[in-house]
Order: structure tokens, then sequence, then C-alpha cells
């Protein structure tokens, strides 16, 4: 019987397996239960995609934006705010995602992993509810959601020196009290379920020459003495890259602030894929840069990989590059900041009886050096004195960039317009998208330009 | 609801963790803290030194190599010379060396019969054969609670029984009030058989099993309340099968015996799977006779680790793994054919246990495992579309609506019920398909709470475990390689079924012991159980004391 007794290590390796396996399961639900009882299909918490019974979602000045009940509740009284916060507040089916009451609705219905979803006394919630408080302002979403108008787009506004989401708007959006028939083929609704500000990808176009230009400052020394000729059109090998006119002769902040693509591609052409790639990725491209429980849509690089024309492509933001506008608005921030940036957050709070928990998250996200942030604030600045014009702007100084983004075949362009405020009143990053809209400076800078007028009326 | 039915739940919620806490735990302890017999059963005294030599085991084995059990060091004796085994007629020796053996002067061919006084010659020497005739002792340890823990075990199902009916439809409930009745007075009938008739003395495996089935059945109660009436027959059949296992195992005569009985029925039934099977789930392992309905391969379990089991002798003389590599290999493959993966990974890891029992030889056991590797990958390389049937894993909630949908589903409810569950009736998982069969742990540890759930797999732990401790005690080969095998069985199917649905390990679909809903599987997990009580020493010692005292 020794022989036999002494050959058991097969069960020991089966026991093994299950301890193994029970304890990666306990980690996993110890640290991920809170996000799987916020799916929306859990029939604890949600009728038809909607939190019964939750707490309300205020805006930053507790201006209310959705109110539960047993039956899903309602949302604010103004129609145009019920639009413009749509998408940050999500729908009454659920549909959208990405609304605060489905990210946050392990906190709205007061979930906790010792008793469930269920208090107690076998209730959610039991008497008391929680209560968000976003960061954003209704007044800047209801600002940003009439100067888009009909117009597919998405504006994101950020507090650089708090991290604030202050605004994030999409359109087409709709009326979550009286929603439309939306058919899935109608291009009219096409996207309308995504929050283009926090999920949206769009090819950047000009705006991407901030980071092309940080690069440069970062790795050529004697840059901003150089000149640089465009004669309209620059060629590399087979293909060129061409400019809407002749440039002529100009430095380095003229050729940012007329957009000059023939400069960019040799500057690109003389970084090399791999700086510029660096230089991205410091700024957060191809990484998920979290806003709380979820993060933006990853901007996406790939100059590592490309080399001649679709190297100086993507030097001017076209190649394979794609921008989402949150993360704009925080490269943005990070500029005017002195190329740090606030981790941004969109909970500024939950209550509950009387009781309130801070949803800030502290840290910064390192994304330009303080030098080379400064002189882009200078760059920026110059763009709107000499090129946009201040007039827009409510009077403060603002710096910024345009962008016309060619999306291919017979579109229309997507104007791109993004900026910050230079006003201790009035901290505010911004990036506006209009797909399809045309020229950036005027098309997308109108719309920045009624938003920073409403922050400032916001934030005064 | 009543309100009275509401104040039950929410205490319930409560009182279970801290209920089935105490039965896992007196199991555990109880079961942990029995020791194996110090016995010596016999004596063999070498006649012309007078050393004595203990026999300290029922199935022996003689000769100079280390891990023999009597060690007789001297050149004239083979490394295993002969085995000692207790039969029904008493001891008997049997020769596996070629040495000359012979029991009072008369040469043995193949086996004799040892009496007590009885003179053995081994490798030239002379031995002298006495039987031990006190009554074993050290065998009835202090082993109580089995009463107390029965009674509250029975007010336990009747109250979760009761507040599960609330929410069953009113045409259901007489029969689901009834089954909830049979299965209080089932365990007390068992309870009384067992105590009265046979004796036993602890009665910690019944008592966790009858824990999980009452926890099964009334879950299935609350997805509804309709096959709970099947479910309980299944039960009652179960358990009688229990008891027959129990009783066959007693004499290894009859199981060695029966084996290839066993081999060939097995085969028969796969053989008819094949040919008659329904396909259910994607998987063709069900046969279907009118209203009769069974898994062929939950029955083979219990088939295939008997048939894989011997006594002592058979194991030393037979070294030779292939009649039972070509027996697994067709079964397995059968599974494969009905596309039943889970089964089939089942059936290896109790394959490997076996055959690592039986034969020691690590190295061969290696090459195995290398072709069933090499094997799999063969297949994925064929049928590619295998591998698709796992792209979900780790990854649930990317695929939440099509191939993911079960797995979330799962993850949502078992996070929803927390550490103490939503309630007795509460839960929501009961709507998503199969959640009383592959999903059933994400069902219980919903309306029950993940520590509910996490004590219901420890009781499998815990019986593996059981047999790590006790294999060295067993009273033959053929007990000690059945119990192993079930034990590592019961959990790895629990360890698949569980981490399966919550996307930890692949989900393959199969069930989960003495819980999910399914008559074959339960009637294959008692029979399981049985195997591995085979190893409790006071289990066919207490009644032999008893056959011992009447012969006097
Ligand atoms: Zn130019």
């Amino acid at each position: 019987m020794k022989t036999i007794s002494k050959r058991f290590f097969a069960l020991l390796a089966v026991l093994a397996l299950f301890v193994g396996c029970l304890a990666t399961f306990l980690v996993k639900f110890a640290v991920e239960a809170d996000a799987w009882v916020a799916f929306p299909g859990n029939g604890h918490l949600y009728s038809g995609g909607v939190l019964k019974n939750s707490g309300a979602i205020f805006d930053r000045t507790g201006r209310v934006l959705k109110y539960g009940s047993e039956d899903g509740g309602g949302y604010n009284d103004s129609e145009e705010i019920r639009r413009a916060t749509l998408h940050v507040v999500g729908d009454k089916t659920g549909a959208i995602a990405t609304g605060a009451q489905t990210i946050f609705g392990s906190k709205l219905s007061n979930y906790n992993i010792f008793t469930g979803v269920y208090g107690l006394d076998g209730s959610t919630n039991g008497t008391d509810a929680t209560d968000l408080y976003l960061t954003v302002d209704a007044e800047i979403e209801r600002a940003a959601y009439k100067a888009l108008g009909n117009r597919k787009g998405a504006v994101a506004v950020y507090n650089y020196k708090t991290g604030e989401l202050l605004c994030l708007v999409s359109t087409p959006t709709f009326d979550p009290e009286n929603p439309p028939e939306i058919s899935d083929d109608d291009p009219k609704w096409d996207g309308v379920y995504l929050n283009r500000a926090t999920n949206g990808l769009f090819a950047p176009g000009s705006i991407f020459k901030i980071i092309t230009s940080a690069a440069a400052l970062e790795y050529i020394p004697d840059i901003e003495e150089r000149e640089f000729t465009c004669t309209g059109s620059y060629e590399i090998g087979p293909d060129k890259v061409t400019c809407p006119n002749k440039h002529g002769t100009l430095d380095f902040k003229k050729a940012m602030s007329v957009s000059c693509n023939c400069t960019y591609a040799q500057i690109a052409l003389e970084l090399g894929g791999d700086k510029l790639q660096k230089v991205a990725e410091r700024a957060g491209y191809n990484s998920a840069i979290s806003y709380g429980p979820k993060s933006f849509a990853t901007s996406k690089v790939d100059a590592k990989s490309a080399s001649g024309s679709l190297l100086a492509w993507a030097g001017i933001g076209q190649h394979t590059d794609l921008q989402n506008p949150a993360h704009m608005a925080v490269i943005l921030g990070a500029i005017a900041n002195g190329g740090r940036a606030k981790n941004p957050y969109l909970l500024e709070r939950t209550e509950r009886g009387g009781v309130s928990e801070s949803g800030k998250s502290s840290g910064e996200l390192d994304m330009f050096s303080s030098g080379v942030a400064e002189k882009l604030q200078e760059m920026l600045r110059y763009n709107v004195e000499h090129n946009y014009g201040s007039g827009r702007f409510a009077g403060l100084t603002v710096g910024a960039k345009s962008g016309t983004a060619e999306v291919g075949g017979d579109k229309e362009n997507h104007a791109w317009f993004a900026g910050y405020v230079e006003e201790e009143s009035c901290p505010v990053a911004f990036a506006v998208v209009v797909e399809n809209g045309g020229a950036g400076s005027s098309v997308a800078g109108d719309v920045a330009g009624k938003v920073v007028t409403a922050c400032k009326k916001a934030l005064a | 609801m009543t309100d009275m039915i509401l104040i039950l739940t929410q205490v319930l919620r409560v009182l279970s963790p801290v209920f089935i806490g105490a039965v896992v735990i007196w199991c555990a302890v109880s079961l942990l803290r029995e020791k194996k017999l110090d016995y010596i059963y016999a004596t063999l005294v070498d006649e012309g030194s007078g050393i004595c030599f203990p026999v300290r085991y029922l199935e022996c084995s003689l000769g100079r190599s280390a891990s023999c059990d009597i060690l007789l060091e001297l050149p004239t004796v083979s490394r295993v010379e002969a085995v000692l085994r207790h039969t029904k007629e008493g001891f008997r020796v049997f020769r596996l060396g070629k040495g000359e053996i012979a029991i009072g002067g008369k040469p043995v061919r193949a086996s004799g019969l040892l009496k007590d006084g009885d003179t053995l010659t081994v490798g030239g020497l002379s031995f002298s054969f006495s039987i031990n005739d006190r009554v074993e002792t050290g065998v009835v340890a202090k082993r109580r609670g089995s009463f107390l823990m029965l009674l509250l075990l029975s007010v336990y199902e009747l109250l979760t029984g009761y507040v599960a009916i609330a929410g069953v439809k009113e045409e259901l409930v007489p029969s689901c009030a009834m089954a909830v009745l049979l299965l209080v007075l089932s365990q007390w009938g068992y309870f009384l058989y067992a105590k009265l008739k046979m004796h036993q003395i602890g009665l910690e495996f019944e008592i966790g099993a009858f824990t999980l089935c009452g926890i099964g059945i009334c879950n299935l109660i609350t997805a509804g309340g309709s096959g709970v009436i099947t479910q309980m027959v299944a039960y009652l059949i179960g358990l009688v099968g229990y008891c027959v296992v129990l009783w066959f195992c007693g004499d290894t005569d009859r199981t060695t015996k029966y084996r290839y009985l066993a081999s060939a029925a097995a085969l028969v039934l796969f053989a008819l799977n094949l040919a008659l099977g329904s396909v259910r789930g994607g998987s063709k392992n069900w046969i279907v006779i009118g209203s009769f309905q069974f898994q062929p391969s939950e029955l083979v379990k219990m088939l295939f680790i008997f048939a894989g089991a011997a006594t002592l002798e058979r194991l030393l003389s037979n070294r030779n793994l292939l009649l039972f590599l070509v027996f697994s290999t067709a079964c397995i493959g059968s599974l494969f054919l009905m596309g039943d993966f889970g089964t089939a990974v089942i059936f290896f890891v109790t394959f490997m246990v076996i055959a690592y029992m039986r034969s020691g030889d690590i190295r061969a056991i290696a090459l195995i495992l290398a072709v069933a590797v090499l094997g799999a990958l063969l297949i994925i390389n064929f049928k590619p579309y295998i591998v698709n049937r796992f792209e979900t894993w780790g990854h649930a909630f990317d695929f939440a609506d099509d191939r993911g949908y079960q797995q979330s589903r799962t993850l949502v409810a078992v996070a929803s019920g927390g550490l103490i569950g939503t309630g007795i009736g509460v839960g929501r998982l009961r709507y998503v398909v199969a959640s009383t069969t592959d999903l059933v742990f994400g069902m219980v540890a919903e309306q029950w709470g993940m520590i509910v759930g996490v004590l219901i797999l420890s009781f499998f732990a815990v019986l593996c475990c059981y047999a790590i401790k006790m294999r060295k005690g067993a009273k033959s080969a053929f007990y000690a390689i059945t119990a192993c095998a079930s034990a590592a069985l019961l959990l790895f199917q629990a360890t698949l079924n569980t981490f399966g649905a919550l996307d930890v390990l692949p989900f393959t679909g199969v069930t989960l012991p003495f819980i999910s809903r399914g008559g074959s599987s339960m009637i294959s997990s008692f029979a399981l159980l049985a195997f591995i009580k085979t190893l409790s020493p006071s289990l066919y010692s207490k009644r032999r004391r008893v056959a011992h005292e009447n012969d006097l």
C-alpha cells in the first residue's frame, strides 16, 4: 500500500487549480463587482436600461439634470438643456452607454459588495438615494448645443486649473423626454448614441501641428531662427503635400499661424517618426486617459512606422492619425498650465443623507516640458492675434489653433478649433469639432467663440 | 409577497452564510480530524530469527523493494514477491515473483489461503502467520453532531423552501412543497438506516451532500418550480444508489469480478449515445426514450473510475496501462465525437489521476500528456471553429450580447448578490438560458451570496483533502484509487462549472455536482461520493466487528 499512497500529486494539481481559480476570481470580484452591477442589462437596478429608484444627477451649480423614481424618473425642465446634456446624462433606454447614469450606476444605486444591490431592508437605496453632482455646467452645455445647431459635432471644455470637465456636448442629439423614431441606417442619426466628445475619433488635420510643433521645439534647437520657403507644394518622391496658396518665405511662428503644410511636412521629415511618436505619446496619444470610471476614446498616432510622404502626412495630422475631442481639450489645458494637465474628471461629488463624498481625481499628466509649453502658448496666442482675430472671444486673451481635416471622398472637411483662455477667473481649454463643417477657423471657431463667452459668464 | 415572507427573506440572507458555514466547517473539521486506522491485522514471525513483521494493511506487498509494506532484504527474494490481501475467506497470498512460495509446505501457484497458524515459506525463509483477533480499536473516534446538524438542516430546508415556494405559480405549489417535504423525510430516513442498520459513525459526507442538494432543490424552485419532482426522484435514486455502491464496494473480490462488465457497459452506453443520441445545446450527449431521458456520459463517470481501479496484487502484477489506455481513449474519443468537450476534459483529468496511481510512472504520464496536447493542437488545426468557442474567454463583457451573454450575466448576477445575496427568490439570472445547470453557481451566489458560494465549493475541496489525507489508510488499493479519482473528478468538475461561468476558465457547460438540475448528474455525484466514503476507516470495520461478535 505504501507504493500507491505516494502517488497523489495529481490530486494536489487539481486542488491547486481550484485554489488558483478561486483566488483569481475573488480578486476580480473585489475590484470589479461595482462595474459589473452597473451593466445596463442588470435587472436588479435597471428597467429597460434605466436605473430604477436611483438618486438625482445635478450639474456643478446644482441644476437638476435628471431625477430618479421607480419608473425611471425625468429630466430638466428646459428642452434645450435636456438635448444638450443627453449624452452626458444618458437616455431613457440606456442606449447611450457612457451616460453618467450608467457609468456611475453603482454609486447612484448605492451598491456595496457586502449586501449587494439590496440593503439589509431588502430595498435598493433604502430611504436615502445617492445623488451625483457632475462637473459639467448646464449653461455652457446649452450654449455649445445651440452653437452646433443641426450640424454633427462635439464640444469639450475643461478647466485646466482643476481638471473639471465643464462641457461635453455631442450632436446629433434628441430630447430624452420625447425620443424620436430612429432607424439604424438613417444618416441623419448617424452615431446618435455616441458621445462624440468623450468617445468620438476624428482625423485631426492641422490641429495636430501643435504636437509636431512641440516635437520641433523639443528636438530642433534652432527651429525658431529657421526660415522656410513655401512654393505651394512640397514633393516627397512620387507624392506631394500642398498648401492652398504659396506662402513664400516664412518663419516657424508664421508657419503655424498660416498652417503651412509644406513647412510642417519638412519639419516632420527632419524630426523622423520616432521623435514625433515619442512627443505625441507623452501627450497622451495611444493611451487611455481616464476621467473617472471610464476613459476617453484613445487618440492614435502611428508615426513610428511611417517614413517619406506618410511621415509628412502624419506630421500634418492626416495619415492614420485619429483625435478624440476631449483629449484635445486636455492637451490645450496642459499647454496653458505649463505642460502638466490636471487629471480630467466628471464626478464632482456624491451626496447621500447629507454626507458628501468627493469624486475629484488628484494627479497630473505630464504632457510637455514647461519650456515647450511656454513657447506653444506664445505661438497659439499669435495665431489668434494675427489670424483668427480676438473679437469673438469676449475680450479674453485666447490661444488657439484651427484645423481643417480632409476626410476623403467628396465629403466636406471636418472643421476643428482648439484653444485655451488665459484668464485667472476663466481657466478653460476647449476643443470643437464640426463634422463635414468646412473651414476650421470660421465654422468651428465661431462655435468656440460662443462657448468661451458662455464660460466667461458661467464662471464669473 | 406577504410581510412574513419579506422579513424571512432578509433574515435568511444573514442566516444562510452562518448556517452553511457551520455545516461546511463541521464537515471539514470532523472529516480531516479522522485518523487512519493504526491496527495490526496479523503478524508474520520469522521462525529462524524470531523477527516479527506486522501486517498493517489489508493489502500488503512482500519483497525486497523499498516500497514494499513487508520488507525482506534478501537476495533470494524478488523485488515484489507476493501480495497478502484480505478477502472474504480471510487472508490470501498472491504470488507475483518467480521465487517459490509455500503454505504449510505446499507450494502456491497463483494464490493460496493463509490461515491462522500456517507457515509461509518465502525466499527460503519460513514465517509463522497469526491473525490478531482483537477487535479493531481506535476506530470509534469521538464524532458527534450528525443528529444536531441534520436537525438544523431540516429546519433550514423547510424555511428556505417556504420562502422559495412563495414565488412559484399556484399550480406548482403542491409539487414543490411535496419535494421539500420529501427531501427532509428522505434525509431522516437515511439517517435511521445508517445509524440503526449500518451502525455508521460519522455522516459528514451525507450531511454535506444533503445541504448542497437542499440548496439545489430550493434554487430550482426559485427558477419557477418546473422539473422539481423529476429532480427529487433523481435525488432519491441517487441516495439509494449511494447505499448500493457502499454495500457493493464492501467486497473487493466482487468489485474485481465486475470490472470488465463495467468497462463493457461504459462502452455500450457511449456507443448507444453516438448511435441514438440527440443534440442539446451543441452537444450530442442525451438519450431520449419516450419521456425518459438521460445523459450516458454522467453514468459512465462512475463506471470509468470503477473499471480503472484495482486491488494491489493486480496493480503490481500488471503494470501495463495499455488496456486501460485503450478503454480511456475510447471513452474520451466518444465524448469528442459528441461535442462534449467539458466532459471530455473531466474524463481526461480523471484518467491521469488513475493512470498515475496505477503505474507510478511519471514518464509515461508525461508522454500521455504530451500526446494529448499534440492531439488537441491537431484538432484545433483541422477544426479551427473549435477555437471560436473559446474566443470570448476572459472578455465576457466585450461579447455581452452574443457568445459572452451567459458569462456576463453570471458576473452581473454574482456582483448584484454581493457577499450575502439578494435573497432567495429575488434572483434575476433565472431568466438566462441554462441558469439551473451550467450557470447554477451564479444563481446560487446571486441569491445566497458569495460567502455561501465559496462555502459550497469548499465542500468539494474538503472531499479532495480528505482523499489525500486518508489514502494511506485505505483498506484496499481499489478504495484508494476510486476515492482519489472521484474526489479529483468532483472538485475538477465543480471548478470547471463555476469558473467557466465566471469567465475565469473557458465556458464548457458542465454541471455542478449535487446542485445543478439534471438527474443523471445527481445519480453519478452520489455514486462518486460513495467511492470517497470507502476510505473511511470506520465504514467496513464496524460491520466486520459486528460479524465477528456474532461468530462468537
Ligand atoms: Zn504653405
